[in-house]
């Protein structure tokens, strides 16, 4: 394999950890509960924003804004289920839909009205200078947050997987009657749900915004690609998410390198479509 | 109660009736003798294009606006500007174009900074047969072959850009880089909207007659969140000079991650949109800024007071001091707002006061012949060139015939005019100083 196509893999590889990282917490909520978090771009939002703040505020990096970032977003999170969250799910789809995607527009419009519409960027030398293996480079914010990514993903899995935290939640999900009955509540189930997730994607966004800019409407951006990994990965799948993310991070890179970078999106749709068509459930979702 | 008295309650109740409609036809008087254009004004104020220099040109048109309400409207009419935002995306423009026209029922619209937005809108209100002023976009698609008899634009047009760098780049080769033309590598990248599609299209056929060899010509899309692939295929390439069209971020993004995977060139020229926020750029690259060019019409800062109509350095000091008062933080001035603010001024004293003297009102069709009445000699805007719009029926109806932009290179925290000759202020720094981020050597 010559060294400019490894190159590019690698890039990819970091990319697609980073999309499975932001992802995850959308595909934990839908497993755990069966809601479409429309805010989950407004969250990854949130979280640049409080990076951007510990910047200026105490010119701290990655270090220190990474768990502000996923405290305050994991508190987020619990309000956006106590608040919202636990009464619209006793309505019906619509209402989710709506009430989440409200809650996404009450997020955005507070950062113009509090930030404002310029786009924010943090300085590229937070984090010194590339990693160079041999004749590949590799830029220290993606390389950290691919790194981080693939760290927090994993733990995701094994939270949900291997502790009884988790296996509490899972029990909620499968029936919430019969966990409570084995005198699991419910709601703090869910709650403790909305908390990871929404935490994971407060150190997702944190590390996004060292090597990507942050505006109140990159929500819709990111969010596009949170939907499509999760789709694709299987809904409610941690691994499928993470799965999905570093596969659609190599063919973006991939194809756009061969083809060009105006057409990774149509390669990248192509596929998501072929595998929705031949597996509804994507790749490691349940059928 | 007696019949008499009910016959006097009706009375008092009709008298009643009479003095309110008597009232409100008389609040009505006033507003029927002072006539009034009401000017639909669409920019982004939020969404990326905001930072990339939509809200800069808001800025330009609204100090203009505000002059001429300040002054008392023009030829009688009175002047209501209804701001809008298009949100960074093309079919808010075209639902806020339409929105402004049918419900505040304003005469006709201006602005407009995304080439995306300008194509469907431009076709949208000259169905609705109103009048369409651009102040910005750029791109050719927005008139070219589509015969628009609503719509003009004073700015050059896309491809000029992209003609004028590879000129620019070709009358140095020999002396800045020691290569012929054919031996001289250029790479062209852009967005894959409107604008850098035509701007990319002026520089291949700029190439084309410059004899360039182009070693990589490629697309992306602004909102892409990594452009590492593209790097890499401009490390393999291995340009001399890039040339490159894009909105801001997505221009902050290319230049950190070149640098990141080591891409070295001679010298990268910027044409346009977020290359004109000097800001923005110094706030994502650094010194990293220094030795950029930018294609964009002049600067009304730094135009040739000399060779300008005298009516019009006063203005610029006008919209220079308004500037800093909106943007106190301000260290070069972008290009931005001046040019925004001198095509709005044009309208105000060379469109409107015609339609209304000459051709009796400020319907479209009024708008339209005095618009195309306009004949400004160089020197007769603030941007310097001059402006008279091709007619009907030509291949570019609507399009100023005698705008051209200018080559502009940051050095130090200021920035100079360097191409064409005629207009430069200084030489061009050619190719990148040894030691820079970029330099090869």
């Amino acid at each position: 394999m010559s060294s400019i196509l490894l190159q590019v893999i690698v890039s990819g590889l970091l990319i697609g950890a980073v999309y499975a990282l932001f992802s995850s917490g959308l595909t934990l909520i839908w497993g755990m509960m069966n809601v479409i978090n429309f805010a989950h771009g407004d969250f990854v939002m949130l979280a640049m924003y409080t990076a951007f703040l510990v910047w200026t505020a105490f010119g701290g990096g990655p270090a220190a804004s990474v768990p502000i970032a996923a405290v305050v977003l994991a508190t987020i999170g619990v309000l956006s289920y106590f608040l919202l969250v636990r009464h619209i799910m006793r309505g019906p789809m619509l209402a989710q839909i709506m009430g989440t995607f409200g809650l996404a527009l009450l997020l955005r419009y507070s950062a113009f009205w509090y930030f404002g519409a310029n786009f924010k960027t943090l300085p590229d030398t937070l984090l010194g200078p590339p990693f160079v293996f041999g004749s590949i480079r590799v830029d220290a914010p993606r390389l950290l947050a691919g790194t981080i990514g693939l760290i927090v993903t994993l733990s995701l899995h094994l939270i949900l997987t291997r502790t009884a935290l988790g296996s509490r939640m899972l029990a909620v999900s499968e029936d919430a009657t019969a966990a409570q009955l084995m005198g699991i509540r419910p709601e703090h189930m869910q709650a403790a749900a909305w908390a990871l997730a929404a935490g994971a994607t407060g150190i997702a966004g944190a590390l996004i915004a060292t090597f990507f800019y942050t505006s109140p409407t990159v929500g819709e951006t990111l969010a596009i690609v949170a939907f499509v990994t999760v789709a694709f990965g299987g809904f409610g799948s941690v691994p499928g998410a993470l799965l999905a993310g570093l596969l659609i991070g190599v063919i973006e890179a991939v194809s756009a390198f061969m083809i060009g970078p105006v057409y990774k999106d149509v390669i990248v749709y192509t596929l998501f479509v072929l595998v929705l068509w031949t597996r509804p459930q994507g790749l490691m979702g349940k059928a | 109660m007696s019949l008499r008295m009910r016959g006097a309650r009706t009375g008092q109740r009709l008298m009643g009736c009479l003095v309110a409609v008597l009232a409100v036809l008389y609040l009505a008087l006033p507003a029927a003798a002072e006539p009034k254009i009401k000017i639909g004004v669409i920019f982004d104020l939020t969404g990326p294009l905001a930072g990339g220099g939509s809200e800069l040109h808001h800025l330009g048109v609204k100090i203009m606006i505000d002059r001429f309400i300040k002054q008392g409207g023009v030829e009688g009419y009175q002047i209501e500007a209804i701001y809008a935002d298009a949100q960074s995306k093309p079919d808010v423009a075209i639902n806020e174009a339409v929105r402004l026209i049918e419900q505040e029922k304003v005469d006709m619209v201006l602005g407009f900074f995304s080439s995306a937005q300008c194509v469907p809108v431009a076709a949208r209100v000259e169905q609705l047969k109103k009048f369409m002023w651009i102040t910005t976009c750029i791109s050719s698609a927005v008139l070219e072959n589509r015969n628009l008899k609503y719509v003009f634009r004073p700015q050059p047009s896309g491809a000029q850009f992209g003609e004028l760098s590879m000129d620019f780049i070709a009358q140095n080769a020999k002396e800045k880089f020691g290569k012929d033309p054919k031996d001289l590598r250029v790479a062209i990248i852009h967005e894959d909207g409107a604008y850098g599609v035509d701007v990319a299209r002026g520089n291949e056929s700029g190439a084309k007659k410059a004899g360039f060899n182009v070693v990589l010509k490629e697309g992306y899309s602004a909102t892409a969140p990594d452009l590492s692939a593209l790097i890499t295929k401009l490390k393999r390439a291995r340009p001399d000079v890039i040339f490159h069209t894009g909105y801001n971020p997505d221009i902050t993004l290319f230049h950190r991650q070149a640098r990141e995977n080591g891409l070295k060139f001679s010298a990268l020229i910027g044409q346009g949109a977020g290359y004109g926020v000097y800001a923005k750029l110094k706030e994502g690259l650094g010194k990293d800024v220094n030795y950029l060019f930018d294609v964009d019409p002049i600067s009304i800062w730094n135009t040739n007071k000399q060779v300008l109509n005298p009516k019009l350095p006063p203005l610029i000091d006008m919209v220079g001091e308004e500037y800093q008062k909106a943007k106190p933080e301000t260290t070069i001035r972008s290009a931005h707002v001046g040019m925004a603010a001198s095509n709005t001024y044009v309208f105000f004293t060379e469109v409107l006061p015609r339609a209304i003297k000459k051709y009796g009102g400020i319907d479209a069709d009024a708008l339209r012949k005095a618009a195309l009445d306009v004949d400004l000699p160089e020197g007769g805007t603030m941007l310097g060139f001059g402006v008279k719009f091709a007619g009907e029926d030509t291949p570019v109806a609507g399009q100023n015939l005698r705008a051209f932009p200018v080559i502009t290179q940051y050095i130090d925290d200021n920035s100079y005019v360097v191409w064409p000759k005629s207009q430069a202020q200084r030489e061009a720094v050619l190719p990148l100083p040894a030691g820079t981020t970029y330099s090869p050597k």
